[in-house]
């Protein structure tokens, strides 16, 4: 049965481990790592397995019985195992250090060499194959062929123990290297000798035998000594493993300062990859300082021994490290230095965080130097235990003062301190604001635990922040100030205002002085002016910012000339300030009522117009303590040289004011007494119209009947009763000329009279008056002549009625006056434009002197005339209006005894023009 | 004789009576009414050569009247005599009637002017 896969993994194996042997035979030889030993035992074992199987393959082959096997699976199995063997004598004079021991080199060279020598050949020759075909004496047995290769193939465990042997020695394990050396030779003793020529046992037990040998001869293995370095060799082990794990770096220097060992720690710090790479470098190159490290020896060799150092390190790739380098040196039998340990620590971080400590404690030091602290702590029964900081100096304190005093009787005086301690033994933290002799600390405090939670003193810092509390009251004085500075400019503003806008100065001072009272927090203002001569002064403002209803000051004139506080003032001319006008001279005139209202300064102001003092405001406080400042007095006087002027331009406006109301009012009496008059006059005219309405009707019956009486309408009278009827008659017409003389005398005054305007003959108008006037004259026996001037128009434009009414009032008063003689009425023009009515009688005639008011209503020449004469004495009057009316005017020339002639001038007005 | 009627409106009895009296002395044939609407009536139905016409009447007034008067064509030739206490209203009239007179009124001027006032007589 011919199963081709076998063989071939046979091969494949045989010459994969052929080829890994050999290879790792130059590693090993070449460049073996160190501290890989584990894995290159690990990596030989491997080979030979895998070889192992290669060769159990093989013999398995012969076990089906396939008794020729292909020829390459032996040449892998030869090959695999010669490998193996150089494989392992490479591991071994590596592990033992005797590569350079040229006996040790020859003897495993011959070992190995002995396979190439005596198996190649023999395979050449057939030999070797016919070990897989046939036993031993060419017989084929399958329980023989079975037995001799199970044989074989445990042979190969021998180099386990062969490897045991190894890493004895290597680590100079004497009991170790006995027992693997014995395994080896019992081995070589049970192994057939027909299978010793190809078991690799001899060659085994022959390396054990070699190297047990040497044990024993060159390092006294088996010596107690040796035993002693033994467990000194397992605690250098385990120190060794132990450094290898340290966190810090581990040294060795030789004399010369050049690294021998070094830790990965070290080589980690120091920015290698590998400990190889530091060794035989020189330790001084490792410092920033070069000559750091020839110091440290010095310091180091006269100590004695171990001797620590911060030193700053640069790394591989130049990084400087701070690193504590800790060393002693060891000295060989001459005292010489033999070679140096030490340790390196990586210290930056911890360097840096120093630094960082370092900074954050000068900060702390100099909070608590510098800043106007007090840190402090108190136990239980309020013994200082801690007291620092600035905040002490202020207090005018030392640390040491405070400490071991009891709180409680240093601050036995301030509540708040006691207050606060208490607070905080009550298991109660907290903050307050602390007044200590003149100082405001804020401070905070804290109840202060054991591990128990039980309350066993105080910690606390208190911040002085009297500065701040100064600061923020600056401020609130500045602001006070800026805004009583805002007020006074809108005080200013208003009264600028008020006096420029109001005309009635009292209420632009009235406005002033409340404005003045409140700007100045005062209590009272008050307004004086002075007389002309300053002798005395009248209060014409008062304001009180309470029962303002009491004042009754206003308007009362004070005189001055006594009281010193004006005299003085006045003299002065500038403002005058009385902090104590309850006791001062200057108001001694008016203490009683100071101090009845408690005013506690006075500031006077003078008003001042044209540099002469008119009068004063005067500014009063009730405030304790309060003084006028000179800001306050500087805007007084602004206020007061507004308000001068203004009252200066209002004395002026009501002077003129004044006199401009005398004259109205002295027009307006008489535009009164006028209408009064004209009333009174209006009454009397429209009582006349009244009364001689009135009148009219009865006088018109008593008229109307004695006339038909007397004419016969009721029959013929008796000569007696035709006298008396005649009586009546007379009697009724004068009472009836009477009343209306008052009637149109009444019309004149009421300016009701009108004229109408017609065309008349003149000659009719003197033959009607003479028909009326004929019975008087003739009565009177007085002869009533005309004469009408050639020139006067026919037709003359005018009132007929009215000019009637003048010519009989005129020849009726004639007659009246005249005895004896003739009454004339003479119409002519004396110029062009004029014509004229005369009426000339040759009576008593008027005296001159009445000739000026004989026209006035009511007058006559003398009162007894009217008696005499009767009339009215109204006639003259009437015709005198009536002309005026008529836009002409009555003359009189008339001498005693001698006549009277009246004369009317009137306008010519021709209607020739209307006529034609 | 032709239309020699009279008519006075006269509110004042005793005035009308002297008023009526002294017109008939003169041949008048007198009328006396005391108000004003009556007058109206009165004059609607008559035509008076002369009214003798007082201001102050009850009801309508003697201006009314005048103003009526001389509204109606049929009325145009009859003469007005204007009798008044008021100098006032006399003053104003003056000149719209044909005589204003100012009472107390003399019984011989009102015979004159009434006489001078009557129409001519045509008849023979």
């Amino acid at each position: 049965m011919n199963i081709p896969i076998i063989p071939a993994v046979a091969m494949v194996f045989g010459m994969t481990s052929a080829v890994t042997s050999l290879a790792m035979f130059f590693l090993v030889l070449w460049q073996a790592p160190r501290n890989r030993d584990n894995q290159l035992m690990a990596l030989y074992m491997v080979t030979v397995i895998i070889w192992g199987l290669s060769v159990f393959m093989g013999h398995f082959l012969g076990l089906l019985g396939q008794t020729t096997p292909s020829v390459w699976v032996v040449y892998s199995v030869v090959l695999a195992r010669s490998f193996n063997a150089l494989f392992l004598f490479a591991l071994v004079t590596h592990y033992v250090g005797l590569w350079r021991n040229r006996w040790v080199q020859g003897i495993l060279l011959v070992s190995v060499g002995y396979r190439f020598l005596i198996v190649i050949p023999l395979l050449f020759q057939g030999q070797l194959y016919n070990q897989f075909a046939l036993l031993p004496g060419g017989q084929t047995s399958f329980h023989i062929e079975s037995w001799g290769y199970i044989l074989l193939f445990i042979n190969n465990l021998y180099y386990l123990a062969t490897l045991g042997v190894l890493w004895a020695f290597r680590h100079q394990r004497a009991r170790h290297l006995l027992l693997g050396t014995i395994i080896l030779l019992v081995g070589v003793l049970i192994t057939p000798t027909q299978l010793r020529v190809y078991s690799p046992v001899i060659v085994n037990a022959a390396i054990a035998g070699i190297f047990f040998t040497y044990a024993i001869l060159q390092e006294n293995l088996f010596n107690p000594l040796v035993k002693l370095n033994e467990a000194l060799q397992e605690s250098e082990e385990k120190y060794r493993s132990l450094t290898n794990q340290l966190p810090i770096g581990v040294y060795r220097t030789s004399r010369d300062g050049e690294i021998v060992y070094a830790n990965p720690t070290l080589a980690t710090i120091l920015g290698y990859e590998r400990v190889e790479d530091l060794i035989k470098t020189s330790a001084a190159d490792a410092y920033v300082d070069p000559d750091q490290r020839n110091k440290q020896l010095g310091q180091w060799k006269a100590s004695g021994g171990i001797v620590g150092n911060e030193v700053k390190l640069r790394t591989k790739d130049g990084k400087e490290i701070w690193a504590r380098d800790t060393g002693r040196v060891i000295l060989d039998e001459s005292g010489e230095i033999d070679y140096i340990d030490g340790t390196i620590e990586d210290i930056t971080e911890y360097k840096h965080a120093e630094q960082a400590l370092k900074k954050a404690e000068q900060r702390l030091r100099a909070v608590i130097d510098y800043a106007p602290i007090v840190l402090f702590a108190l136990d239980r029964e309020g013994t200082i235990t801690l007291s620092e900081g600035k905040g002490l100096e202020a207090l005018g304190l030392k640390p040491d003062h405070m400490i071991g005093q009891s709180i409680f009787e240093l601050y036995a005086d301030n509540t708040q301190i006691l207050e606060s301690v208490h607070a905080a033994l009550a298991n109660e933290a907290g903050t307050s604001t602390i007044e200590v002799d003149g100082l405001t600390f804020d401070v905070w405090y804290e109840p202060l635990w054991n591990q128990n939670k039980q309350v066993v003193g105080v910690v606390g810092a208190a911040l002085d922040v009297t500065w701040r509390k100064q600061a923020e009251q600056t401020l609130q004085q500045t602001n006070v100030k800026l805004q009583q500075r805002i007020h006074e400019l809108g005080t200013l503003n208003r009264i600028t205002q008020a006096v420029a806008t109001v005309t009635d100065l009292q209420s632009a001072l009235e406005l002033v002085a409340q404005e003045i009272t409140h700007c100045f927090n005062g209590f009272s203002t008050g307004i004086s002016l002075f007389n002309e001569a300053r002798t005395e002064r009248t209060i014409v403002v008062m304001y009180q910012v309470q029962d303002q209803d009491e004042l009754d000051l206003v308007g009362r004139v004070i005189p001055i000339t006594d009281d010193m506080t004006y005299t003085e003032y006045i003299g002065r001319g500038k403002p005058l300030v009385i902090p104590d006008p309850q006791t001062s001279p200057y108001t001694r005139a008016s203490h009683k009522s100071i101090q009845e209202r408690n005013l506690q300064c006075l500031m006077l102001i003078p008003l001042q117009s044209r540099g002469e003092i008119i009068g004063t405001i005067t500014v009063s406080t009730n405030q304790v303590g309060r003084e006028f400042t000179p800001t306050e007095i500087g805007l007084a006087e602004t206020i007061a040289g507004q308000i001068a002027g203004a009252i200066e331009n209002a004395r002026l406006y009501t002077a003129a004011q004044q006199e401009i109301a005398e004259r109205k009012r002295a027009q307006e009496a008489l535009a009164q007494a006028r209408d009064q008059a004209l009333e009174a006059s209006r009454l009397k005219s429209e009582l006349l119209a009244k009364v001689s309405h009135e009148l009219r009707t009865p006088l018109g019956v008593i008229l109307g009947y004695t006339e038909l009486l007397e004419d016969g309408t009721f029959g013929s009278l008796s000569e007696q009763q035709q006298e008396i009827t005649v009586k009546v008659i007379d009697s009724a017409r004068y009472l009836s000329n009477l009343v209306n003389e008052l009637l149109d005398q009444a019309q004149f005054e009421r300016g009701k009279l009108e004229l109408v305007i017609k065309p008349f003959a003149p000659k009719d108008l003197i033959r009607q008056v003479e028909t009326k006037m004929n019975v008087l004259a003739q009565a009177k026996g007085l002869s009533l002549t005309h004469d009408i001037a050639v020139h006067v128009p026919p037709i003359l434009s005018g009132d007929p009625y009215r000019l009637q009414q003048v010519l009989v009032n005129l020849v009726s008063n004639a007659i009246k006056f005249t005895d004896t003689g003739e009454v004339i009425v003479r119409f002519y023009c004396p110029d062009p434009e004029h014509w004229a009515m005369q009426v000339i009688d040759t009576g008593l005639g008027i005296p001159e002197e009445a000739q000026a008011y004989i026209f006035e209503p009511f007058r006559q020449v003398d009162g007894s005339m009217t008696r005499e004469y009767g009339g009215t004495g109204l006639g003259l009057s009437i015709v005198k209006q009536l002309t005026t009316l008529m836009g002409g005017q009555v003359t009189l020339e008339s001498q005693l005894g001698q006549g009277s002639t009246f004369t009317i001038l009137l306008p010519l007005t021709s209607i020739q023009e209307q006529k034609i | 004789m032709t239309n020699s009627i009279a008519l006075i409106i006269e509110d004042d009895p005793k005035l009308a009576h002297i008023f009526s009296l002294a017109l008939q002395s003169v041949q008048f044939e007198t009328e006396i009414i005391q108000d004003g609407e009556d007058a109206l009536d009165r004059l609607a139905e008559i035509t008076p050569a002369v009214v003798v016409l007082d201001l102050h009447l009850p009801g309508v007034s003697g201006r009314d009247i005048l103003r009526q008067i001389r509204a109606d064509e049929r009325l145009a030739k009859t003469r007005i005599m204007i009798a008044t206490a008021d100098a006032l209203m006399a003053e104003r009239l003056r000149g719209k009637a044909d005589l204003v007179l100012l009472k107390p009124i003399s019984v011989g001027q009102l015979r004159d002017l009434a006489q001078r006032l009557r129409p001519l007589d045509t008849t023979p």
